[in-house]
């Protein structure tokens, strides 16, 4: 069973080599998408072992997962992983999230802040903003409440579940895109708990809890849309 | 007195420009007919202003200068509207672009190897 990570990155060329290293313990087919940086991101993906695609401009986190998805299906994956660049997804936990989709018993699976498995340092705001955003999940993008964390970013997509995916919304509103889409579907979905590391580091680049409000915008941009 | 003469001038280049953008292949011809309509009906209210106030009456605007007004808003949204459409598909096709590019590179020597299980990584050729 042929297992690849997606990484889109942006502008992340002091995290990236040690991500990579960290998810090819456990993943040895990384693929990295470097959407248009201007530092060395792409240069140091490549150092670290992974395969290297390159948008010439920056498109988003969005339009860069879905470039890295057809990338890893066209190498023949059996099952795509989606990560973040900046090192906050714990590797450890990355065959829990693999491991359902091997066994025949999910085709999609979540990566979830919100099962039990401390997040590291989570500050009380975002927690708060995380929260508020399960409840705008649930009543206006009509997410099952059952779903503990709309926006963790670690998922994993068996091939079919990841062909049948259209995703269309190129920031950072994929994640529930994704949750929408598979949730009203025929998938069989599940979250499993994973591990956030917050530094100061990431959460001085990665999402600031103010583009909670950008990517509601986008969502509900995304809903007029369909 | 003035604020007519120049509005009108106003009109007239705005009718102008519709048919040479029309000639040109811009517009289609049946929009620039539209425009020159709406370009004219301005016209004939700045000149006189009372048919505009009869038009109001009709459908129960008391002046016609407030019904302008309110057309004006609603034509402006759909502007707008028609626009932001248009940059949103711009959007996506420079993604659809960008992404082609980028998926070029994976080329098919990766693929093969990929497919004989060989690890990518460990090929530098493979690192596009």
């Amino acid at each position: 069973m042929k297992v690849v990570a997606v990484m889109p990155a942006f502008q992340e060329e002091s995290r990236i080599s040690g991500t990579v290293f960290g998810v090819k313990q456990r993943i040895p087919t990384v693929i990295v998408v470097d959407d248009g940086s201007s530092d060395q991101t792409g240069q140091k993906a490549k150092e670290a072992g992974a395969i290297v695609l390159r948008h010439v401009i920056n498109r988003g986190q969005g339009a860069s997962l879905k470039t890295g998805t057809l990338a890893a299906l066209a190498l023949g994956a059996d099952i795509v992983v989606h990560v973040d660049a900046d090192g906050q997804h714990d590797p450890e936990f990355l065959p829990s999230l693999i491991q359902p989709i091997a066994d025949g018993q999910a085709d999609v699976v979540f990566g979830s802040r919100f099962l039990g498995v401390e997040a590291l340092d989570m500050p009380r705001l975002r927690r708060l903003v995380l929260s508020g955003g399960r409840l705008f999940s649930t009543y206006v993008l009509g997410i099952p409440y059952r779903v503990t964390d709309a926006q963790a970013g670690l998922r994993a997509l068996s091939s079919s579940a990841a062909r049948s995916i259209d995703f269309q919304l190129d920031g950072k509103a994929h994640c529930s895109e994704i949750l929408r889409w598979v949730t009203r579907s025929e998938l069989r979905w599940r979250e499993v708990p994973v591990r956030i590391r917050y530094t100061s580091a990431t959460l001085a680049k990665g999402n600031k809890t103010s583009d909670a409000f950008k990517i509601v915008w986008e969502l509900l941009l995304g809903t007029l849309r369909k | 007195m003035l604020i007519q003469i120049i509005l009108s001038l106003v009109f007239a280049l705005a009718v102008y420009l519709t048919w040479k953008r029309a000639r040109q292949h811009a517009v289609r011809p049946f929009e620039a007919v539209l425009w020159t309509v709406l370009w004219l009906a301005a016209a004939i209210v700045v000149w006189r202003p009372e048919t505009a106030s009869v038009v109001a009456h009709l459908v129960g605007v008391g002046r016609g200068a407030d019904l302008v007004v309110y057309l004006s808003i609603v034509l402006l949204l759909v502007l707008v509207f028609q626009l932001y459409a248009a940059h949103e598909r711009m959007e996506k096709n420079i993604t659809e672009l960008v992404r082609r590019e980028a998926l070029r590179k994976l080329d098919d020597s990766c693929k093969s190897q990929v497919a004989s299980e060989k690890t990518v990584a460990s090929d530098p050729t493979c690192n596009l």
